[in-house]
């Protein structure tokens, strides 16, 4: 691997001299006056010493000059430099003192359209290349999670490869699911997750979240939009490597019992479920309740086994490295890159590695006409085991041995502990394969054309090509493959999206007078198939999935999803006046394959006005000292919602086999839960946003609040049907749900001097999301799903009463014994039943953000970024089920720390029922444990630091003389501190009962930045 | 604000882009997708192959209703097979599948086990009810084989219902293809049985004979009278279960085989005696069962058996039997049926064991052959109905219109087989009505143990709480005062209706349970 490193370095390197050998180059830079920063893009023009051009990434910028030469240099937010320089002058430095602000900044709207900030009529949220790197995460969606107002992103796992995935824009908009947002990059759309591209390459996120900003991507904004755009070459040619390298170390959430609790906790279970034969505190019922191997761990006093330990690595490694070359001329721009990323999992023998590559050109081929693209390949391959490895070992007993006396790993298969089958955490972990690869490329290709001045033809085909393939084994050592001497499977999901855009552009300025229109049609086709083949009982298990047919028992099925096509007519109109007044309409009719065929075309129109406050006369210049900035917008839109299975409109028969002789199969059909639904048609958005940006004190402080209202009708559900219907679901088009919110961002200057620099940024959000109709003449389908209450997240269950102590009356728990899970008998009628439940808590936060201090002392940085969250109640079952005995680990299963403090005759001040092996202390619990009680809501409350980085950049002085633009080093804490009193892994995940099962960690890295 | 020429022009242009915008508005182009890879429904019952196809589906959800823990419903929490007390600390699943055998708390409205199993037969009914409703209009080179197909949905679908309304009674009645979201409401189980009389009554005229049938897993004529029967027994209805059962021992075929080790020993499947089976194969199509499983046992039934995955009676001790089932129903001397169904010793390392759940005798009906992949991995098939019912069933009837003295007849070919001498003969004299109730129980678990009727047995013959009590209280059993005590209680005649039906169908509320839970 490094000696190919090395050459890629050389073949770059040897690249770029050829680039620029041809004449004298004079080098310069253009730079912030106060930070220093490096100011990417800005205009340089040196008239007929080079022309016009741009600076690139790091600032720099060439020209060819062999006497005097002047430069006139402009940058969005920065007022104009001019000077004069000679060729003697090899390294030109140009500081440029600001102006404004970053209301300048150019922001992308969508379809190949920018616009200044300050021009937007709608509700954008960007993030700049730089602050999504700053996070070293494999997946985008975490590193822009807290930074965006009204962007809500949750963990779906914990697992090296496997971060944030569900993604709320503006409150919840679906009764079933939230789906992710659209995600767009370089106007190509991109199906499902994006995180296969890398953050270095990316150059700004832009966040759509009202109709005025989204309206233009229609139906596929329900859900928001995320516009990425991703760098491209500019200005002399540079080399950019990044790398860094660090240790993940375990942070236990659960701690179980040691050896001699655990002992003690299996001996009351035993005397709880049945005194006579398992007597306590004689030792008789310890050959009983026991196996020969914890029997001897007894006997050696309690000397136990910490089966987290075993499955966990103290430290793991993760390691990342970024290589991209860019240039860019008036002609020509391309920008290359690479990157690897290798990361070592906490629990034992997973891991997750990314390779990637990210091309992009555009060329002028003349004056009418432009072409270019961009091409972004890569390959994930996530090493996984056996899912419930963490879980396995919390619960399995201390007292049992991890090897056997010659240091093999111990297979069990003693049943008498109630274990059916062999049980090693160890032996699952090593024996089990549980991998993921995806193999993806997507990018476009566009052509513009422009035939007269200001009007702009512009076709592109973009396509998003997805190869994933799930390989699985069990081997015959391992719990799930014991029985049937191995299990297998390898499944493989192709996935490919072609997009088709045409837009026509128009812009026209005539006095006061300014408009930027465009119309367009775009077309899309999605074809999804998969395959699957499952064996069990393999002849050995070296081969394992790669030998599936060896395999005596092979169950082999497939499926083709139909072509989805989605076609869309879009128009829009920006027109301005006087710069003060901004008017934005946009429409877009859609059509979906998805619908049935009197459904499939919709019409949504959207309209976003602005009014640039400050620019108006009677705001004094004297005013103008202490307000900087004052905009107020407005828009309101409808947006349609298609998100649908596309099954939804068939009622689907699947293919079933019965052997009608007893020996060889017939083939049959039968249906499957669905029940079709022709009529579905558009859910529509209505929403509407009232926004105000303002600035002060030279916008040293400044502020963002947006006011939002969605109403959903026609809101697209799975209905539940009747379980005597033989149906599952039916998706509807009858309830109607609001959302209102707020979405609220700061950013703060306290100190902005030459050594010293202090910025902080501070978001907070909050939205409010009910249901407002659901069917005809039914206003409630049970207690969470009902007009009034949220659309998702209300968390219904049984109220914990504690527990039964002695002497209490058991009329609610007939055969009940003290010790037992109390459940309060709500309407009083004398029975627990499902009357007795009630909502108790929701799963949306009051408010939720994030905020951000970056301090710079001369060359050194420092940047802590936190998040936090308010006022949601998580709903963790597992931490119930690993602190109660018996519960759905089965009846050796060891309980946390917590559990141990269980009800006995004399602890009885507690709320951990009495362990009993026949689990009869938690049959109160009407669902079981996994529906637990009240006791399972817990406090999502949270604050939590994301990442502290310290930064040094090596003074240029020191540089020159190596021929090296920029060295930046850092060193960086991930996820140090979190401040929760939330009992489990995270109170920041979509789902405990799918997350809750790989260890928490922290991590610790250094790395460096340098240009060349 | 003044606008130019210009502005007009280009305002003209925008203009013209939205009117285009807009009038493609006004273009209903079909965008649907042509290419599919699967059938809907609406194309199923154009084509008699495919209408085919969909009947045998319904075959296939009976399959799967039997092929895993659904099977126990009917035989645990009876008098024959019980759950083990310590399956309940496994997880809340097994402790709600040990609801089912002991009536405690957990047989409450969240009861995965049964929810699983109600949903699971309105699958059946489904499955049924859009073949009855498309198969008319499909059309056949030939009329018979037609009818025979709807006679085969109907069968299924009385059968699906036959299982609901005995254990939940009143259930929503659902005979038409499902269309729409509508709610239904419990129908008085009355109408259902009406359903479930009419559609065998259909069955019996348009099934074809087991003899005639293309494959033998088909039901039959001969099905379709056993079943008929059954229903009218159940309800009590003697005298014209009396008339079916004579029809089909006088028009159609009814034999026993003569060794009743070839019914389970997985070699005869299909057999004379057998009247419908649930057909199961190893052929790579996942239609497997894996009762084993659930049957057998954590210990060799033998000193030196091998013992791994593919030996007869390996598996998980979920279930044993009753003191009733393992001894005291047998003369262990003279039939020949005890040692075939029961594994009476288990050992371990060595040592007999008697602690009380983990040696128990257990179920050995289901113990996979040399032909299966593995304990839970078995093409066996199941009986649903077989010969030997027929001959009891009509003996009940016979005993209970009066006619003890008759009765005897088809019970003793029963016994003769087993190698029992007559009853009258062992008790020295005819036994009386009351006396026969009793034995003929008692011969029904002899004969057909573990084969999923008894809990439907009790209650039909309205024993079921006493019965229960009597011999699947492991209280009094082990006398541990320590064990909970079987709760059973009148409620339990029928099971609660699942919480998620009260909720998701509309036309139901909670109020709408079974009384007591």
């Amino acid at each position: 691997m490094k000696k190919k490193m090395v050459l890629v370095v050389l073949s770059m390197a040897l690249f770029a001299i050829g680039f620029s050998q041809n004449k004298r180059v004079i080098t310069g830079r253009v730079l912030d006056a106060v930070t220093r920063a490096p100011l990417a893009g800005a205009t340089v023009n040196a008239a007929e010493n080079g022309g016009l051009q741009t600076t690139d990434q790091k600032g720099y910028f060439s020209i060819h000059a062999d006497k005097k030469f002047a430069l006139l240099v402009s940058y969005v937010g920065y007022k104009v430099f001019k000077g004069e320089f000679t060729a003697a002058d090899t390294a030109v430095i140009i500081l440029m003192v600001t102006e404004a602000s970053a209301l300048d900044e150019v922001v992308v709207i969508g379809y190949g359209v920018k616009e200044k900030r300050k021009d937007l009529t709608s509700s954008i949220s960007s993030i700049s290349g730089r602050e999504v790197s700053e996070l070293p995460v494999t997946n985008i969606a975490s590193a822009i999670a807290s930074r965006v107002p009204g962007l809500e992103v949750h963990s779906n796992g914990y697992a090296p490869g496997q971060e944030g995935q569900t993604i709320n824009v503006r409150g919840l908009n679906s009764i079933y699911s939230n789906g992710t947002p659209l995600y767009v990059v370089d106007g190509t759309i991109i199906q499902g997750d994006i995180s296969n591209l890398n953050t270095a390459d990316i150059a700004s996120i832009e966040v759509l979240k009202d109709a005025s900003a989204a309206g233009i991507y229609g139906s596929r904004a329900a859900n928001g939009v995320i516009l990425i755009s991703t760098k491209h070459g500019s200005g002399a040619p540079s080399i950019d490597f990044s790398a860094y390298a660090g240790v993940q170390t375990p942070n236990p959430a659960y701690k179980m019992l040691g050896a001699k609790e655990y002992a003690n906790l299996r001996r009351w279970a035993w005397y709880n479920a049945d005194p006579l034969t398992y007597p306590l505190n004689t030792g008789k019922a310890d050959s009983a309740i026991f196996n020969p191997l914890e029997l001897q761990t007894i006997k050696n006093g309690y000397n136990g086994y910490d089966w987290q330990k075993a499955v966990t690595n103290p430290r793991a490694l993760e390691q990342s490295y970024s290589l991209s070359v860019g240039s860019g001329n008036a002609q020509n721009r391309i920008y290359l890159s690479g990157n690897y990323l290798n990361q070592d999992g906490i629990l034992k023998n997973t891991n997750f590695k990314k390779y990637g590559a990210h091309f992009s050109i555009e060329s002028t081929l003349s004056e009418r006409l432009k072409a270019g693209g961009t091409i972004n390949f890569s390959e994930a391959l996530q090493k996984g085991v056996d899912a419930t490895v963490y879980q396995q070992s919390l619960t399995q007993s201390p007292l049992q041995p991890i090897y056997d006396s010659t240091g093999h790993l111990l297979i069990n298969t003693d049943r008498s502990s109630g274990t059916l089958t062999i049980y090693n955490p160890v032996a699952n972990d090593i024996n089990t394969i549980n991998n993921y690869t995806q193999d993806r490329g997507f990018g476009n290709v566009f052509l513009e054309f422009s035939p007269v001045k200001n009007l702009m033809l512009r076709s592109s085909l973009g396509g998003d090509l997805k190869e994933e393939e799930y390989d699985k084994y069990s081997g015959s050592n391992s719990t799930s493959g014991f029985s049937s001497n191995g299990t297998g499977e390898i499944y493989k999901v192709r996935t490919t999206d072609l997009l088709w855009e045409n837009t026509l552009t128009y812009f026209y300025t005539k006095g006061n007078h300014n408009f930027n229109s465009l119309i367009g049609y775009t077309s899309e086709k999605t074809n999804q198939s998969t395959a699957d083949i499952q064996g069990s009982h393999f002849p050995t298990d070296l081969l394992n999935f790669k030998d599936i047919q060896a395999a005596e028992q092979i169950v082999a099925s497939s499926n083709y999803i139909p072509t989805k096509k989605n076609e869309s007519f879009i128009g829009r109109v920006i027109y301005k006046y006087k710069g003060r007044y901004v008017l934005n309409v946009t429409a877009r009719y859609d059509g979906s394959s998805i619908f049935g065929q009197n459904n499939q075309w919709g019409f949504f129109p959207s309209v976003g006005a602005a009014w640039r406050i400050i620019d108006e006369k009677f705001i004094s210049d004297k005013l103008k000292n202490v307000i900087s900035d004052w905009k107020l917008r407005a828009s309101y839109g409808i947006i349609g919602n298609a998100n649908l299975p596309y099954t939804a409109i068939y009622s689907q028969y699947t293919n079933a086999t019965y052997p009608f002789n007893g020996a060889s199969s017939s083939s049959g059909f039968q249906p499957t839960d669905q029940v079709a639904n022709p009529d579905l048609k558009w859910e529509r958005q209505h929403q509407s946003n009232l926004g105000m940006d303002m600035g002060f004190l030279n916008n040293r402080v400044s502020f963002s609040v947006d006011v939002y209202n969605k109403k959903i009708t026609d809101l697209l559900m799975p209905l539940s049907l009747a379980t005597s219907s033989g149906y599952a679901t039916q998706w509807v088009n009858v309830a109607a749900a609001k959302t209102n919110g707020v979405d609220f961002s700061m950013q703060v200057i306290p100190v902005q001097q030459k050594n010293f620099e202090w910025r902080m940024t501070f978001s907070w959000a909050h939205y409010n999301s009910r249901i407002t109709a659901l069917f005809p003449n039914r206003d409630s389908i049970n207690l969470a799903l009902r007009v009034g209450q949220p659309p998702a997240g209300v968390l219904v269950n049984y109220i914990n009463d504690g527990l039964y102590q002695t002497g209490d009356n058991f009329t609610l728990n007939p055969g009940g014994h003290p010790g037992d899970i109390k459940i309060k008998d709500l309407n009083g009628d004398g029975v627990i039943n499902a009357y007795d439940q009630t909502i108790v808590g929701y799963n949306t936060p009051k408010g939720y953000g994030g905020f951000q201090n970056y301090f710079r002392f001369r060359d050194f940085t420092l940047s802590v970024l936190t998040a936090y969250s308010y006022g949601a109640k998580v709903f963790n079952p597992i931490n119930d089920e690993l602190s109660y005995f018996a519960s759905n680990f089965g009846n050796s299963a060891n309980v946390t720390t917590a559990g141990g403090n269980f009800w006995t005759p004399t602890n009885t001040n507690t709320n951990v029922p009495a362990p009993n092996a026949y689990a009869a202390s938690l049959k109160t619990l009407p669902g079981g444990p996994a529906q637990g009680s009240s006791n399972a809501i817990l406090s999502g409350n949270y604050l939590r630091i994301k990442s502290v980085t310290l930064g040094y950049t090596i003074p240029e002085t020191m540089l020159r003389k190596l021929k090296i633009k920029s060295v930046n080093i850092y060193a960086q804490a991930i996820e140090p501190f979190l401040l929760s009193k939330y009992k489990g892994l995270d109170p920041d995940n979509g789902n405990p009962t799918q997350v809750e099962n790989y260890p928490r960690y922290r991590s610790f890295l250094f790395g460096f930045k340098m240009g060349l | 604000m003044k606008i130019n020429n210009h502005s007009k022009q280009f305002i003209g242009c925008i203009a013209i882009a939205f009117v285009i915008v807009i009038s493609a508005a006004g273009c209903k182009k079909d965008i649907s997708s042509p290419a599919q890879s699967f059938l809907d429904q609406s194309q199923i019952f154009t084509d008699a192959k495919d209408a085919t196809a969909a009947v045998t589906g319904i075959y296939t959800q009976l399959a799967t209703l039997k092929n895993n823990v659904y099977d126990l419903v009917g035989v645990i929490g009876a008098d024959e097979i019980r759950v083990t007390y310590f399956s309940h600390g496994w997880g809340d699943y097994w402790a709600g599948l040990g609801a089912f055998d002991d009536y405690d708390i957990k047989l409450n409205s969240q009861n995965q086990m049964n929810s699983g199993f109600w949903t699971t037969c309105y699958k059946g009914v489904v499955n049924a009810n859009n073949a009855i409703a498309g198969l008319p209009a499909t059309s056949f080179s030939d009329v018979s084989t037609k009818n025979r197909l709807i006679g085969e949905a109907k069968f299924m679908r009385a059968l699906f219902y036959f299982y609901l309304v005995q254990l939940y009674g009143d259930v929503p009645l659902r005979t038409e293809a499902t269309t729409a979201s509508a709610g239904v409401k419990r129908t008085p189980k009355d109408s259902v049985y009406a359903l479930i009389i009419s559609d065998l009554k259909f069955a019996t005229t348009n099934l074809w004979k087991k003899a005639q049938n293309p494959d033998p897993g088909r039901a039959s004529v001969e099905a379709a009278k056993a079943l008929l029967g059954k229903v009218y027994l159940t309800i009590h209805d003697y005298n014209n279960a009396k008339s079916v059962f004579e029809d089909l021992m006088t028009n159609n075929t009814i034999k026993l085989l003569s060794n009743y080790g070839e019914l389970f020993d997985g070699q005869h499947e299909n057999n004379n005696e057998s009247l419908f089976e649930i057909q199961y194969s190893t052929d790579n199509k996942n239609n497997t069962q894996s009762l084993q499983n659930l049957y057998g046992a954590w210990y060799p039934c033998y000193l030196g058996q091998a013992w791994n995955s593919k030996t007869p009676d390996y598996g998980g001790q979920l279930t044993i039997t009753t003191l009733y089932y393992s001894d005291s129903v047998w003369d262990k001397v003279h039939d020949k049926r005890y040692l075939l169904s029961i594994w009476p010793h288990h050992y371990a390392n060595g040592g007999n064991l008697d602690t009380w759940d983990g040696g128990r005798p257990n179920s050995r009906k289901y113990d996979i052959s040399s032909s299966d992949i593995d304990y839970s991995n078995s093409g066996k098939n199941l009986y649903y109905l077989r010969s030997s019912d027929v001959y009891l069933m009509y003996a009940e009837v016979l005993n209970e219109l009066g006619q003890n003295i008759q009765a005897l007849i088809p019970l003793n070919i029963v016994r003769g087989r087993a190698g029992l001498q007559n009853l009258e003969t062992v008790m020295g004299a005819v036994p009386t009505q009351a006396q026969l109730r009793t034995e003929l129980l008692d011969e029904r678990t002899r004969e057909l143990g573990a084969e999923g009727w008894r809990w439907f047995d009790l209650k039909r013959t309205g024993t079921l709480l006493s019965r229960v009590l009597q011999y699947n209280n492991p209280q009094v059993t082990y006398n541990n005062t320590a064990y909970a005590t079987q709760q059973i209680s009148a409620k339990n005649l029928v099971l609660p209706i699942p919480l998620n039906e009260l909720q998701t169908n509309q036309a139901l509320t909670l109020a709408d349970q079974n009384p007591g839970y």
